[in-house]
């Protein structure tokens, strides 16, 4: 069942997001993503959990929350 | 305690930001006793570690996990 799961992660630079999208990249489970540095908006599109999502960018030692607009 | 130390070349960091991230997720793990990740001249880190505990193998994976590319200094 594929999920579109949105979040807020800290990135301060492009070093930041490639490796947010570097990570997400190697996810299983993940059929697209947009990294936007500027907004901080992380949207991930898959048959992944918002969980699934939340622990794996976690790991990158980024600040991650759910997005709230 | 017999130590050993590494030195490991990484790719990706460009900021504070992303060497505070791979320190942090080598210092947490069990066996490592100290870390220093540098950006110049180029991204590396030095890890000294419990060889019985961890290992270069185990450095890698994490920093990975942490979305940057690691490999052992020659």
């Amino acid at each position: 069942m594929t999920n579109t799961v949105i979040l807020k992660v800290a990135m301060m630079c492009t070093g930041c997001s490639g490796a947010v999208e570097r990570v997400l990249s190697k996810m299983e489970g993940v059929q697209s993503f947009d990294v936007n540095l500027e907004t901080q908006k992380v949207t991930v599109v898959g048959t992944v959990t918002h969980e699934e999502v939340v622990t794996k960018i976690a790991k990158t030692g980024k600040a991650v929350e759910p997005w709230s607009d | 305690v017999e130590e050993s130390s590494v030195r490991l070349l990484i790719e990706g960091m460009t900021c504070s930001a992303c060497t505070g991230a791979v320190e942090r997720a080598l210092t947490e793990m069990n066996g490592v006793e100290a870390v220093s990740v540098s950006l110049l001249p180029e991204g590396s880190a030095e890890v000294r570690f419990n060889p019985d505990l961890t290992g270069p193998r185990d450095f890698i994976e994490v920093i990975e996990d942490a979305g940057f590319d690691a490999r052992i200094s020659s």
